[in-house]
């Protein structure tokens, strides 16, 4: 019987106008979100390759001025001055399925530039995107926000009346009068709706990330999990507009209250979330970082002369038999204040990324209030968007500025000149991706599947009382 | 008449369960909104002027240095949060927090607060603006999807049209009805905004930030007066509740929640931004090979040197009476600030281009009409920022040239020996921002406010004409 239904079902639905529009709206938005998302991943791969001119321009020079010197500024030999005034960009490349969400890529700086100059001064200065902060405000339509937020429309568009639209058109009782319980009738016109939209959204979503420069290939589990979320939170969308139809309402009750329901997943409660974990969560005003930098700056400026005495004091056998530390040399006292600096402020730095992935974790646990919020964080993840692969770029930045003062620094205070070979063995950045993708999308997708069957087991008992008026 | 149809109307709604539960919601939900924003524009305006201040102190406390040496460490300013900032936070999550005024660089603000944020609050702020952005519509459309759909149904329509009614006063009798009830929620939070504004500003600027709130309020008003107008129509011309109420909640999504993205990012495309890297290295090529690319900075040192020992008279730099230094900072300062002038005016000028996309994009949706109108009087938009970012680099350029001139009467060859301390460091102009005036933003928001009046205009006419041939069937 369920197949005869299913097969009446999709002659209706095949015959019907709207549900061609709203498929192809769906469609649409899912490839013309993937060619803004492509264009957001081409824009950062297009800053990466900048970057990466620019270094081998810049040190291709130095290497080959350090083999054979020519007296000129700067001195490429020096490595207090090559350490402090010249600087490696540490980039975070976007991942194969960037396409997908833009996350907060957008807001997060992707390519800082590291020097020996502190660590805080990196982040201070031209570390985030210029662009139009006026259109931050609306957001970007990628992917996922086609996923995330069309998608239901497309979907409450064609359920909101699977049981009601029949009573209204009196044809339910015709239906019912068939070997047909109300359930599978309901079950399987919701599931013949559910299975046209996440079978839309999957094909669009492949054809517009492969359009739109995503690699399939190089991550197909995260592709598959992105797929999976996607059919559970449609399956959220049914089961809740079934869940609607055993309440017996007209059709004008059904598609207000879903409507009401689909704001408030989509828009408000996201809304709150955000809201709620920087309250309960906060990141200290970075007010405090600028200030704490100054005031480190202020107190090392005159210290020179005493840091590097202190060096060379813990360092035996450091100490050029020509140099006197308290001799003003400019870029050398440098080396050893904005080391100071560095020192003093490492804490501070580190005590906002706590206090972000603190937040981060609060607003992760109370997406459960939200199956978009859910998806969104699944996306993101999936994307390689999300605050988790920030946070460990953020962590490689901070190793990566060490090592290049490691190697930078005791070369500049033992006075060691830079050699071409030296300018082969100097640190570079390479991003590690940080675990799998798995780890971090599973929860958010497993929070989906149990929405999805809750709400589906709330909707069954109500089945058996659908009737024709 | 109109007015016994809007009491008609206005009893009924109020009377009903669902508006008298998305009334509360909705009312509640922009209360809290407000309580919100008040609670964190407050402490982000404290933090401005703390911080603001305390950058000052560390300029006056940093000891004797050379006054190069000083203008490197320089100082910082804390951008100031508008009066109005609580209802309407525009774009102050997304452009950073202070700008670095040092000698050399037009910094670009440092520091956004949205990267500071969980990314999923980003589906949906709860703001103010948002709640009447967004929600409100969507109470609208509640409420009078079925004013006209459902006294059809009921047979009501044709015994009203009967006794002579006229189709205009019912029309506008309806429109008056919705407004009565929005009210109820509406009421509210413009005392709790005014009470909040009077909090927020002194009383100096209490007369500019009121003239603000009157414009926002005129905005809004038209916003959701051209949302009942299209309601209205929509149910005066659809043959059932449930077609108007489908058709309206189609029309919401994509006017609120879909074409402003799609609008965002056609005119992020059509007039793209450089990349910070791009921009940079732009720069960088400029200063160093000079704008045209034929003028090498080197050479305009020489040539600067040889100018300034023929002024003086002299043939070797020793001979100076001056410090060249000095004055060869300053030329290269002054060359600088056409490089950036260059380049931060392409830049604006593309945003700008931008922003006249999306304003435009009110013909489309209202929504953007209003969100340009919002941010602009809220002084949130991206015009009072580039307002501030301009008069502090006025003040950065003054301030540099300033310790440049000084510089150039220190003429002990050795650097560090030309110092300055405490004194000379306090003496200098401190920076006093004054925020652009009412009238400023208002005369910016000529176009959007010109599309809302038109949507509303239209909308109620919409409503009028389609009241005059209602389907009866």
């Amino acid at each position: 019987m369920i197949r005869t239904v299913l097969a009446h079902e999709w002659r209706l639905l095949r015959r019907a106008p709207a549900t061609w529009i709203a498929l192809a709206l769906l469609a649409v938005s899912i490839v013309f979100g993937a060619s803004n998302g492509g264009r957001w991943a081409d824009f950062q791969h297009q800053t990466l390759a900048e970057a990466e001119a620019y270094e081998a321009e810049t040190y291709g020079d130095l290497a080959r001025r350090a083999a054979a010197p020519d007296g000129e500024w700067p001195d490429p030999s020096s490595a207090a001055n090559i350490g402090m005034f010249y600087g490696r960009y540490a980039t975070l490349p976007p991942g194969p399925l960037a396409p997908l969400a833009v996350g907060q890529s957008d807001v997060a700086p992707y390519a800082l530039y590291v020097s020996g100059k502190t660590l805080a001064s990196t982040h201070t200065k031209s570390a985030e995107e210029l662009g139009n902060p006026q259109a931050y405000v609306t957001g970007r339509f990628d992917t996922a926000f086609a996923l995330v937020v069309v998608l239901p429309l497309v979907l409450l568009v064609l359920l909101f009346d699977i049981a009601s639209g029949e009573r209204e058109r009196e044809t339910l009782g015709l239906v019912l009068s068939q070997p047909v319980r109300p359930g599978t009738l309901v079950w399987a016109k919701a599931g013949l709706r559910w299975a046209l939209v996440a079978g839309v959204a999957w094909a669009a979503s492949a054809l517009g990330l492969a359009l739109f420069g995503a690699d399939l290939g190089a991550a197909p589990g995260g592709l598959a999990l992105a797929l999976l979320a996607v059919a559970a939170y449609a399956a959220v969308w049914t089961a809740l507009a079934v869940w609607v139809a055993t309440r017996g309402w007209p059709s004008a009750t059904n598609a207000l209250v879903l409507a009401a329901v689909w704001v408030a997943v989509v828009v408000v409660v996201p809304g709150l979330i955000g809201a709620a974990s920087g309250a309960l969560e906060p990141v200290p005003s970075r007010t405090h970082l600028i200030e704490a930098h100054r005031e480190a700056d202020t107190r090392f400026a005159a210290r020179g002369g005493e840091l590097l005495t202190a060096y060379y004091d813990a360092n035996p056998g450091a100490q050029p038999a020509d140099l006197d530390p308290m001799q003003y040399d400019f870029p050398l006292y440098y080396t050893a204040r904005q080391g100071a600096m560095q020192d003093t402020l490492a804490p501070l730095l580190r005590r906002y990324d706590d206090a972000l992935a603190a937040q981060e974790r609060l607003a992760n646990g109370l997406a459960l209030l939200s199956p978009a919020a859910l998806l969104q964080n699944t996306l993101a993840a999936v994307a390689g968007t999300d605050h988790a692969r920030h946070a460990a770029y953020l962590r490689q930045v901070e190793d990566f500025h060490a090592a290049h003062r490691d190697f930078f620094a005791p070369r500049a205070y033992q006075r060691v000149a830079l050699t071409a070979s030296d300018y082969e063995a100097m640190p570079r950045f390479a991003f590690v991706e940080p675990g799998a993708v798995a780890t971090r999308a599973l929860w958010p997708l497993g929070g989906i599947a149990v929405l999805a069957l809750t709400l589906a087991a709330c909707a069954a008992p109500g089945l058996r009382r659908i009737t024709t008026h | 008449m109109i007015r016994r149809i809007a009491g008609k109307e206005r009893t009924e709604m109020t009377r009903d369960g669902r508006y008298r539960l998305a009334a509360g919601l909705v009312g509640g939900l922009l209360l809290v909104a407000l309580a919100l924003g008040v609670l964190e524009s407050r402490s982000v305006r404290a933090e401005a002027e703390r911080a603001e201040e305390a950058s000052w102190t560390q300029w006056v406390e940093q000891g004797s240095k050379n006054p190069h040496s000083a203008a490197h460490f320089a100082l910082y300013t804390y951008r100031p949060a508008s009066a109005l900032a609580f209802a309407e936070p525009g774009v102050t999550p997304y452009t950073g927090l202070a700008v670095w005024l040092e000698a050399h660089y037009q910094n670009e603000f440092a520091f956004r607060p949205a990267r500071d944020a969980a990314g999923v609050g980003r589906l949906g702020q709860v703001t103010a603006a948002t709640v009447l952005q967004v929600l409100l519509p969507l109470v609208i459309v509640l409420l009078a999807f079925g004013a006209f759909a459902s006294e059809r149904e009921r047979g009501t329509l044709r015994q009203a049209l009967a006794q002579g009614v006229r189709p205009r006063d019912l029309a506008l009798g309806k429109a008056l009805g919705v407004a009565q009830a929005l009210a109820v929620v509406l009421v509210p939070a413009v005392v709790v905004g005014a009470g909040a504004l009077l909090l927020a500003s002194g009383s100096a600027a209490l007369g500019d930030g009121l003239a603000r709130f009157a414009l926002l309020a005129l905005a809004y008003g038209l916003y959701l007066a051209a949302f009942v107008g299209v309601a209205l129509a929509a149910s005066a011309r659809s043959r059932t509740g449930r077609g108007a109420l489908v058709g309206l909640l189609a029309f919401w999504a994509l006017a609120v929640l879909v074409l402003p993205r799609v609008a965002t990012d056609a005119a992020r495309t059509a007039y793209p931004t450089p990349s910070t890297t791009a921009f940079w290295t732009a720069v960088g090529d400029d200063l160093a090979d000079g704008i045209d690319g034929h003028d090498p900075s080197d050479e305009r040192a020489e040539r600067l040197l040889q100018e300034t020992m023929e002024d003086y008279g002299v043939s070797a730099i020793e001979d100076l009476p001056v410090n060249f230094s000095g004055i060869a900072l300053q030329a290269s300062e002054a060359y600088g600030n056409q490089v950036y002038e260059k380049h931060y005016g392409a830049l604006w000028a593309q945003v700008e281009r931008q922003n006249r996309v999306q304003a435009l994009a009110g013909l489309v949706t209202p929504l953007m009409a209003v969100r340009a109108t919002s941010m602009g009087l809220a002084g949130t938009d991206f015009a009072a920022h580039r307002h501030f970012a301009e008069a502090a680099e006025t003040y950065r350029r003054d301030f540099v040239e300033v310790l440049n001139a000084d510089l150039a009467t220190l003429t002990d060859p050795v650097f560090n020996r030309n110092t300055r301390g405490r004194d000379f460091w306090a003496s200098l102009d401190r920076f006093a921002y004054v925020p652009p005036s009412a009238g400023w933003a208002a005369q910016r928001q000529a176009l959007p406010l010109g599309l809302l009046a038109l949507w509303a205009l239209g909308g109620l006419v919409a409503a009028v004409a389609a009241a005059r041939r209602p389907r009866f069937l």
